[in-house]
């Protein structure tokens, strides 16, 4: 059911694109973590200096002879905005707004860019173009290739994100001086079970066409759509409607794409949403592979 | 006995006319087997059906016996494969590759490849996407035998190489055969087949015409030859003798006359009667075989028409 040589020629015919992905990844996590470390994030409201701002704003109201004339809210409606978002903004967690942006943005879209790529060749450009008959023509079972091939996407994934969640822990330390390992670790996992997932429809896709076209297609396609989504639904999600940057509508688009199943606001509060969202994408990555590998042991060969 | 590869009322159908339609044919061991036909006339597809790559729509193809679509694992212990296409892994060179391919086929002995590799004076060091056809060509063919396998399955392996490579391609064939090995090759250059094969099955859109025994058409029992005369009423005296004669150009006084082998000397007998110009034989070749054959085709078609 496994092939050690097949195994050992897909490690040599794409660890270059792993390890440039890896590497930055790494790099994004350092960077990150030595800046916003560096950084006193949370100031919050200066209760003290909006008392003194107050006063004077109602001392002024006095002398027109209407106290209640100025405020602090009049003064920032006057300006536009709204006084109940400003307060939102104010008290802001930017640390969680970038990590939030940094979990599911730097590891799925370097990810995907291994993913997509990587499926295509461990399945169907072999097939295209021929080089999987010099496998098939030796007594190597089908099921054994596709076993392998999946079996290698999968230690590679899971390198990345190991490695990935060491460079994190480490500089994490270096910039903040503390380090909460539980949710790094919960965050590493929740990339890797979105890649995972993404490298299962990737992949079924790699195994169902014999065309590296159609399976680029298909692959890439469902992947940049779900990243769209994902995208176009941070708008939506109450972090950017509560700053005023978003419009709850736009939260249509998170029911669109499994990137949402990786909830890095449950993770951060800690509250058990996390989990069954994770048994979501592990279910969609088991189901996908499945399907790629069956399909592959029965079809046509043109080889 | 069994055959090496049996071939069963095979019927692939890609639509449009496109595929094969209830192929069968029989190679025995030892067998050098030819297999021709225009480009797209099923070839490849027949081939790729007997290494199992391909589920038959219909019928079966079978590999000592065995079932290649059921067990394509089983039959590759006695298949050495060239694929039409050469198209290698994505590995560096040709000794990464050889090395490989030993592993898949669990050959751990390389003083055969060794051997091969320098019977072909094959540079395996050479990066695999700078080599050349005839090295791909090589290459390939060294990852199909160095397996020792009893049979060789080769998809029209002397497209693009050289007239010379192809000689020295052809005497490894041979070689081979040498040594009791099956072996199956496709063409399209009728020639080639004709020098070296024992039997031809010919393949026409996807349907197959005929399987020669190239043991019959080298010795043909009926010659044909073509005489030139220098003057017209002996061309035409020598029509009306009782060979099988046709006037082939009356303008240059020439004529075609066929006549079975232990016949001969009545020819020669008759034609010193006359003041003969020239004569050559006309050979009788695989394509003179097959053009008699698909005009028997034509003219059955014809006559149920009318």
């Amino acid at each position: 059911m496994f092939s050690k040589p097949l195994f050992k020629q897909s490690v040599k015919a794409n660890w270059g694109l792993w390890l440039a992905v890896t590497v930055g990844m790494v790099a994004i996590v350092t960077v990150i973590n030595l800046i916003m470390g560096s950084l006193d994030l949370n100031q919050g409201i200066d209760e003290e200096k909006l008392k003194e701002y107050a006063m004077i704003l109602y001392q002024a109201g006095a002398l027109q002879g209407n106290p209640e004339m100025y405020s602090i809210q009049g003064l920032i409606e006057a300006m536009g905005l709204d006084y109940e978002k400003m307060q939102n903004l104010a008290n802001m967690d930017i640390n969680f707004f970038i990590k939030d942006m940094h979990y599911t943005m730097t590891s799925v879209l370097l990810g995907m860019i291994f993913v997509i790529v990587t499926c295509n060749k461990l399945v169907a450009a072999q097939v295209d173009r021929g080089s999987m008959a010099y496998v098939l023509s030796t007594p190597t079972k089908r099921s054994s290739v596709v076993m392998t091939q999946a079996v290698f996407m999968l230690l590679a994934l899971l390198g990345m994100f190991v490695f990935t969640m060491l460079f994190d822990f480490l500089t994490t330390w270096i910039g903040y001086g503390k380090v909460d390992f539980g949710q790094i670790a919960l965050m590493s996992l929740g990339g890797f079970f979105t890649m995972l997932a993404i490298s299962g429809i990737c992949f079924m896709a790699s195994c169902l066409f014999s065309l590296s076209k159609n399976s680029l297609a298909v692959g890439g396609s469902i992947t940049v759509f779900f990243l769209v989504c994902k995208i176009l639904g941070m708008f939506g999600s109450p972090t950017f409607v509560n700053m005023g940057m978003g419009v709850e509508a736009m939260n249509v688009f998170n029911y669109m794409t499994i990137i949402t199943l990786f909830d890095t606001a449950s993770i951060q509060a800690l509250s058990n949403a996390f989990i069954w969202k994770f048994a979501i994408l592990a279910g969609i990555a088991v189901i996908t592979y499945a399907i790629g590998m069956v399909r592959f042991t029965k079809k046509d060969l043109p080889l | 006995m069994t055959p090496a590869i049996s071939v069963k009322h095979l019927t692939k159908d890609y639509g449009n006319n496109r595929g094969v339609f209830d192929v069968s044919f029989d190679v025995q061991k030892g067998e050098l087997f030819g297999f021709v036909g225009t480009n797209g006339s099923g070839k490849t597809t027949t081939i790729r059906h007997i290494m199992g790559f391909l589920k038959p729509d219909e019928g079966s193809c079978e590999v000592n016996g065995i079932n290649s679509w059921a067990h394509p694992c089983e039959i590759a212990r006695y298949v050495g494969y060239v694929p039409g296409e050469i198209a290698f892994p994505d590995v560096s060179t040709g000794t990464v590759f050889l090395k490989i391919q030993a592993q898949y086929l669990g050959v751990t002995d390389m003083s055969y490849c060794n051997h091969l590799i320098s019977k072909l004076k094959l540079d395996t060091d050479a990066n695999l996407k700078r080599m050349s056809k005839g090295m791909k060509q090589k290459t390939a063919l060294v990852a199909a035998l160095m397996h020792d396998p009893q049979i060789l399955v080769m998809d029209e392996p002397t497209t693009g190489l050289d007239p010379l490579m192809r000689e020295e391609f052809i005497s490894i064939v041979l070689e081979e055969k040498a040594k009791g090995k099956t072996i199956f090759m496709s063409s399209h250059i009728f020639q080639e087949i004709e020098t070296t094969c024992d039997k031809v099955a010919l393949l026409k859109n996807g349907t197959l015409v005929d399987v020669a025994d190239m043991e019959k058409i080298r010795h043909h029992d009926i010659k044909t030859f073509k005489v030139a005369f220098n003057l017209k009423k002996d061309l035409n005296a020598f029509a009306k003798r009782k060979f099988d004669v046709k006037i082939s150009d009356a303008a240059r006084g020439e004529a075609e006359v066929s006549i079975p082998k232990d016949k001969l000397h009545e020819l020669f007998a008759a034609l010193s009667g006359y003041d003969v110009k020239y004569i050559t034989e006309v050979k009788y070749d695989l394509e003179k075989y097959f053009d008699e054959i698909f005009k028997g085709e034509e003219k059955n078609v014809q006559q149920t028409v009318i």
